[in-house]
């Protein structure tokens, strides 16, 4: 499991204990990005974290406008999109509703 | 004309409500605020007058989304935290005087506000994202996961000796009563208590499995 720690991200596990991926001190917010990197909140900062990758990547800086951000959450990936799946099925239940007699 | 075309079809009502039904819930995800994966940021504005606004970031086009413009939230206020709930709404947190909290939820199409109707006796301080399952709201703290009931703001800790953690991926998802966490996420406790009624008690029925990425409630 992942944890904002005070030296950064943290993956806990409990039969090894601790491992640092990433350092980032003073931050205060963190979510899990669609693929798989992170995104953490250190002041006004909002920045992309891969643990593979020591550069973070900037998101979000609030500081030049006076900007500050308090918490970060990541919508969920399973609000509902239109995918072409689910135009077909509506274009198939219309059919079904409306069928023409032979 | 129109006569001999009525009487050449014939309206099924099930799957004309299926359709319709289908039809509106692409409809909603279509005029979503924010995408899934989006990051949602509480922010506040020093300048130039001091606003809270909430905003969607892409995180692959660093895009800018505003979700509460033109209903920009008081700058007396501190946002405290976020979630979601079942519907995809935003929840917001903020403290409130009189050592209170109360609960904002954000509409995720039109940005509109509702506040809650009760407020947090005791406030909280949450050290990660909300998640709200029906009528209870939980908020991680840094020692304990409370459990907001949100009909009369009583806030219970559900968690006996517990170790201290952020977490950082709590979210509600359907269906009720089930939440799950994200890959690897962020969640220990020793002792999770069980609702029955008005009262939290110990109980083996809740489960906060560690490592299979998914706690249930009761």
């Amino acid at each position: 499991m992942i944890l904002l720690g005070g030296v950064g991200i943290v993956e806990l596990d409990p039969s090894l204990g601790p491992t640092v991926l990433a350092s980032t001190p003073s931050s205060t917010g963190l979510g899990l990005l669609a693929d798989g990197t992170f995104a953490v909140l250190t002041g006004s900062l909002v920045e992309r974290v891969d643990p593979a990758n020591p550069m973070p990547e900037t998101l979000f800086d609030g500081s030049p406008d006076g900007v500050t951000t308090s918490a970060l959450v990541v919508a969920p990936d399973t609000v509902p999109e239109p995918e072409g799946a689910q135009l077909a099925a509506l274009l198939a239940l219309l059919a079904l509703a409306v069928r023409r007699r032979s | 004309m129109g006569r001999s075309r009525r009487s050449l079809t014939r309206v099924r009502p099930l799957a004309l409500v299926a359709a319709i039904a289908l039809a509106a819930s692409i409809a909603r995800a279509d005029g979503l605020l924010y995408r899934p994966g989006d990051v949602i940021l509480l922010q506040h504005l020093a300048r130039p007058s001091p606003v809270n606004r909430i905003v969607a970031l892409n995180p692959a086009t660093l895009a800018m989304t505003p979700i509460s413009a033109g209903q920009d939230l008081s700058s007396d206020e501190v946002l405290l935290s976020g979630g979601f709930d079942e519907n995809g709404d935003i929840l917001v947190l903020i403290s409130a005087p009189n050592n209170t909290s109360s609960l904002v939820r954000v509409d995720a199409q039109t940005g509109t506000q509702t506040t809650m109707p009760t407020t947090i006796a005791g406030g909280c301080n949450p050290s990660g994202p909300l998640a709200r399952l029906g009528d209870l709201l939980y908020v991680p703290t840094a020692t304990d996961l409370l459990a907001v009931d949100l009909a009369t703001g009583d806030a219970t800790p559900i968690t006996q000796g517990g170790f201290l953690v952020t977490i950082s991926a709590l979210r509600s998802q359907t269906p009720r009563h089930r939440c799950c966490l994200e890959p690897s996420k962020a969640i220990s406790f020793a002792s999770p208590l069980r609702r029955n009624g008005s009262h939290w008690s110990p109980s083996s029925e809740v489960r906060f499995q560690q490592r299979s990425q998914e706690i249930r409630f009761p």
